[in-house]
């Protein structure tokens, strides 16, 4: 299989009043391939959001590169971009006075026509994202009538019906009880098997991540890491990912103890 | 967001018909519904000055409510999506205040930049307005350009209006009496004093900014889920906030220096149009708001002239009187304005 995603050498983060780079992460190389559900996790403020942004074109990178399906990201047209890559983020919808099948047709933008207009085409391709996330009850309810997990399943099949071979989502599971955590992690697991997309989301659920990712991507203040959740256990990456003073990494089970 | 055409267009299109009809044979001069009718179809009316008060008078009139309701409705419903904010209007670019200032520099500056006292012609004063607008607008447009963040777009427009209360405040301590008068006067608003001509550029000007809105429909659309998404969408924002602007400005720039600053009509329409469409599509919206802001002014213009009576009420002061009701209604039952 082919790499969706290639990165060499990016440089993230913002740049200063002078113009001068502020960097949050540097260096960061890996590569993904079509179908792999990734995920990305650090500590707050290490640089996973302004990761995610940056490859999703919402914020300019300060260095390095991104090839989307072999072409650089800079030398796409905002539609092509809009055709190659779908983002959830975590901001709150400044409207939510739409319908969920409204919501979800807006994902079709890319491909309709000046006006916006719907072909059959894309009515399909909106019904069948409606159904991959089980919202078929909810279509004609308004969007502040929702649940927030609800709520983020519309976002994904909003991002579904995008139809791109890259599918991005910030902290998608944040607000959600552990029962819609899993829920919605594995709508995305599926759709990345299903529809061979690659799915790569941040999140702070690491022990959920580690039993549900293909690959992981862990930013923390000695560089990246980036490989199997096995792997990373091997190499005992979850160990630095926090200071040792209160909590631990239990490699038999996977998940994070409270130190005594 | 694929439907058939709603059953609601059919029914504004009748209305807005109805209230043309009644706002023309409504007025100072009593003239009976048939032969306004008649008049309007081809058929003389029974007294000369009858044809000439509708033709000359009334139906200008009629025409530039529609022009004025219309474009101000669209221009509110344009503010609202790209600020994201229920309570913008055309008042928060800071364009009806430019206008103000300038009638404001040529009524009020006249004895302070001893020009002498001259009574100012209307024609005059739309060009002061319209300078006034426009002058703004370019200051918004070069603003736009170096500050990416709306909600401060959004400030520097309020600030441009706090400037203009601030030396028209000024202007009006060194004024006379009549200048002061004449001044208000162009506050209140009138649909009332464009000639022929004048209703036909008012009208070229209004169908260019409808056309601009309609080629951003679709961005329209987009932004209802913020700027993020719309860009992840393929929206080039930058051009797309251009072209809103500008086309904002077209519309509440002419009307305004046409008629005054007119209140409401720019916030409360589009919320009435989201509540009777029950949509926020913009496909539907803007055919929406133009039809319902025509309707309303007509109304307002028809409770205005105080039919069979010779006064003539300040125009404003119908919309405010209609549309802050209207908006604290909205508040009320939806408890937020969700938009």
């Amino acid at each position: 299989m082919h790499n969706v995603l290639d990165i060499s050498n990016l440089s993230i983060g913002y740049r200063g009043k002078d113009g001068k780079p502020i960097p949050v992460a540097e260096n960061l190389n890996f590569s993904l391939k079509q179908g792999e559900f990734v995920s990305v996790v650090g500590a707050n403020g290490i640089g996973k959001s302004t990761l995610l942004r940056t490859l999703a074109g919402v914020q300019r990178k300060l260095s390095g590169e991104v090839l989307i399906n072999g072409k650089p990201m800079g030398s796409l047209t905002p539609q092509e971009l809009a055709s190659s890559l779908s983002i959830v983020l975590t901001e709150p919808l400044p409207t939510r006075n739409l319908t969920v099948r409204e919501l979800i047709s807006l994902g079709r933008q890319p491909y309709t026509n000046w006006l916006g207009t719907l072909t059959l085409e894309d009515t399909e391709i909106v019904a069948d994202s409606i159904r991959k996330t089980g919202l078929e009850a909810l279509e004609e309810r308004k969007c502040y009538e929702l649940s927030d997990g609800q709520l983020q399943k519309v976002l994904i099949a909003r991002a579904l019906a995008q139809d791109t071979p890259v599918m991005m989502l910030d902290e998608p599971t944040t607000h959600l009880d552990l029962y819609h955590k899993v829920q919605v992690l594995k709508t995305m697991k599926e759709i990345a098997r299903e529809f061979g997309k690659t799915v790569i989301y941040t999140t702070h659920e690491i022990d959920l991540a580690i039993q549900l990712c293909d690959q992981m991507l862990i930013l923390d203040s000695s560089g990246h890491h980036f490989g199997p959740p096995c792997q990373h256990i091997e190499d005992r990456s979850f160990q630095r990912l926090f200071p040792s003073d209160l909590i631990g990494f239990d490699s038999r089970t996977g998940t994070f103890k409270i130190k005594n | 967001m694929n439907r058939k055409l709603p059953y609601q267009f059919p029914l504004l299109i009748l209305v807005l018909i109805l209230c043309f009809c009644i706002n023309i044979s409504l007025g100072s001069v009593e003239i009976p519904f048939s032969a306004t009718l008649g008049e309007l179809l081809g058929y003389r009316a029974t007294e000369d000055s009858w044809s000439y008060i509708i033709w000359e008078y009334r139906l200008p009139k009629a025409f530039t409510a529609i022009l004025v309701g219309g474009g101000l409705s669209l221009s509110g419903l344009l503010m609202q999506t790209l600020f994201r904010n229920p309570l913008a209007g055309p008042f928060v670019l800071g364009i009806s205040s430019g206008a103000s200032l300038g009638a404001a520099l040529l009524i009020l500056g006249g004895g302070i930049f001893s020009f002498g006292y001259v009574l100012i012609s209307d024609l005059a004063l739309t060009l002061a307005s319209s300078l006034g607008s426009i002058l703004v607008l370019l200051t918004v447009v070069a603003v736009a350009r170096r500050v990416k963040d709306t909600m401060a777009l959004l400030i520097i427009g309020l600030m441009f209006a706090s400037i203009t209360a601030a030396v028209v405040t000024i202007l009006s301590y060194f004024a006379k009496a009549e200048e002061l008068q004449q001044y208000i006067f162009w506050t209140f608003g009138t649909v009332g004093n464009l000639s022929s001509s004048q209703v036909i550029i008012l009208g070229v000007i209004c169908f260019l900014g409808l056309l601009l809105s309609i080629s951003t429909i679709k961005s329209l659309n987009a932004l209802l889920l913020g700027e993020s998404y719309a860009r992840s969408l393929g929206v080039r924002i930058g051009r797309s906030r251009n072209l809103i602007i500008i086309a904002t400005g077209l519309l509440a720039g002419s009307v305004t220096a046409f008629a005054g600053p007119i209140a409401f009509i720019g916030l409360a329409v589009p919320h009435l149009t989201r509540q009777l469409f029950n949509t926020t599509d913009h496909r539907i919206l803007v055919p929406g708001v133009v039809l319902y802001g025509a309707i309303l002014l007509l109304l307002c213009d028809t409770i205005a002239q105080l039919p069979s009576s010779s006064y003539i009420l300040p125009i404003n002061a119908i919309t405010s009187i209609v549309g802050a009701p209207v908006v604290i209604w909205l508040l009320l039952r939806r408890r937020n304005m969700i938009f």
